[in-house]
């Protein structure tokens, strides 16, 4: 098997299973015909492949019947049961970290979301997804007590050292400098988000992976591949989440973007997979929120006096970007199924 | 019924002279479009499909050429319908243009 036929044939892999099973010998014919002498795939034939491989799963879930939209939130349990590992771990690891532990969830979530991954067991994927949502929901509280509250969220210790907005005008220079009582905010945010990139990729290519392993042909092998690649985003991302020593919230962010886009440019071959961009984006905008709302601006205010106010615009510049590529996202859903149950019923 | 797609049409067009398989038909629809549409074996698959589902093309036969699968395609005599009744309008809607009594100018100076 040369190397371009290897390539296309894991691109094939975006096809259902039922369709590879007729048509997989003769479209890997008609692409090596075209290939000649070249070694490597083409680029534009594999951007084909995966366009045309999620569109017929597109029609195949429409020709099965039942609510596209229903479908699309049960997939939602893979990408959960990452999230839950990730969140688990990172957890574990503030647990270990803080004095007071970050509350008693993320250990049971940790235990839970790990054997689940390595279990990989089809029915066990909807505790793995109802575990998810109760993640992402206790994310979005967090955020609404921040709002209301600053700074006393059991989740975010570092905000707990910070004075309230109240407390801050008046604070001298003198007490600035003293370190500790005011440590610097932007700590916790990465300070280069070239930094994400790898753990980006990392992260793009473990689902990917994740996806392919279900693969037929891999045998009682894909479990184990599935699970361990699920573990290494868990890893992945809990990584992220102690670089930034905050416990939860960066690695939120990067994945959302990439979900974002992935959401927008598959939404417009395939219904599902826009409604697990949406579930996500929706779920996890307050957690972005409250994350990018963590920096403090500092002002001088003159005669020793300073200032500092909690900057809340990048979060609302965020979340209304998120909101509006969820927004998107189901139109492309709509219209993509639209379209298909119209061309399946002429 | 709504007008085809270019490729569409053109992989109807290329199936006009017998059944091809797949690489076939792609050669074959780059040269009826003088090498300005090249189809990848994704999108021709799919309106292969999509031709087949709607009754304008049927699988004819199949080879195994170098140890490699080659299915055949052939227009149904609907499908055969179908592209004439595309070309004939093309052939109308091009005539509005092309065989017009005089051509069409536009008026200089108009306000």
């Amino acid at each position: 098997m040369t190397v371009s036929e290897r390539v296309y044939r894991v691109a094939l892999g975006v096809y259902p299973a039922g369709y590879r099973a007729t048509r997989e010998d003769e479209i890997l014919a008609t692409l090596a015909e075209g290939q000649g002498e070249r070694v490597l795939p083409r680029a534009g034939e594999l951007a084909a492949l995966v366009r045309a491989g999620l569109a017929e799963r597109n029609r195949t879930d429409l020709i099965e019947g039942g609510r596209w939209w229903w479908r699309g939130l049960g997939s939602l349990a893979v990408p959960l049961t990452c999230v839950n590992a990730a969140v688990a771990l990172a957890g574990l690891w503030v647990a270990w970290s803080l004095p007071a532990g970050p509350g008693p969830w993320w250990p049971v979530f940790a235990a839970l979301a790990v054997a689940l991954a390595i279990a990989s067991a089809a029915r066990l994927t909807a505790v793995s997804t109802v575990l998810g949502v109760a993640n992402l929901a206790m994310a979005g509280l967090d955020a609404l007590t921040m709002l209301q509250n600053s700074g006393t969220s059991p989740h975010l210790r570092m905000l707990e050292h910070y004075p309230s907005a109240g407390e801050q005008v008046g604070m001298s220079t003198a007490r600035f400098g003293e370190g500790p009582a005011f440590p610097d905010p932007s700590a916790s945010v990465p300070s280069n988000p070239s930094e994400l990139v790898p753990f980006t990729v990392v992260l793009a290519l473990a689902c990917v992976g994740a996806m392919l392993s279900r693969r037929a042909g891999l045998g009682a092998r894909a479990r184990v591949v599935r699970a361990g690649l699920t573990l290494a985003i868990a890893a992945s991302l809990a990584g992220i989440a102690l670089a930034d020593q905050d416990g939860r919230f960066a690695f939120l962010l990067v994945p959302a973007l990439a979900i974002a886009a992935f959401g927008l440019i598959a939404g417009l071959f395939y219904a599902r997979a826009a409604v697990v961009a949406v579930a996500i984006l929706v779920g996890s905008a307050p957690s972005v929120f409250w994350y990018l709302s963590s920096s403090l601006r500092v002002e001088q205010l003159g005669g020793g006096l300073t200032s500092a106010t909690r900057d809340v615009m990048p979060g609302l510049i965020a979340v209304g970007c998120m909101v509006a590529a969820a927004g998107l996202a189901a139109a492309f859903a709509r219209r993509t199924a639209r379209t298909e149950r119209e061309s399946l019923s002429r | 019924m709504n007008a085809l797609r270019r490729p569409t049409y053109f992989i109807l067009a290329a199936l006009l002279e017998g059944p091809l398989h797949g690489y076939g038909i792609i050669k074959r629809v780059e040269d009826l479009a003088d090498g300005e549409l090249r189809l990848r074996a994704g999108t021709l698959y799919a309106a292969l499909d999509r031709l087949a589902d709607q009754g304008l093309v049927i699988a004819d036969h199949e080879e195994v050429v170098s140890g490699r699968l080659r299915r055949y395609y052939r227009l149904t005599p609907e499908g055969g319908a179908t592209l004439a009744a595309e070309a004939t309008q093309l052939r109308q809607a091009a005539d509005v243009v092309l065989c017009a009594g005089r051509p069409a100018t536009v008026p200089a100076g108009t306000a």
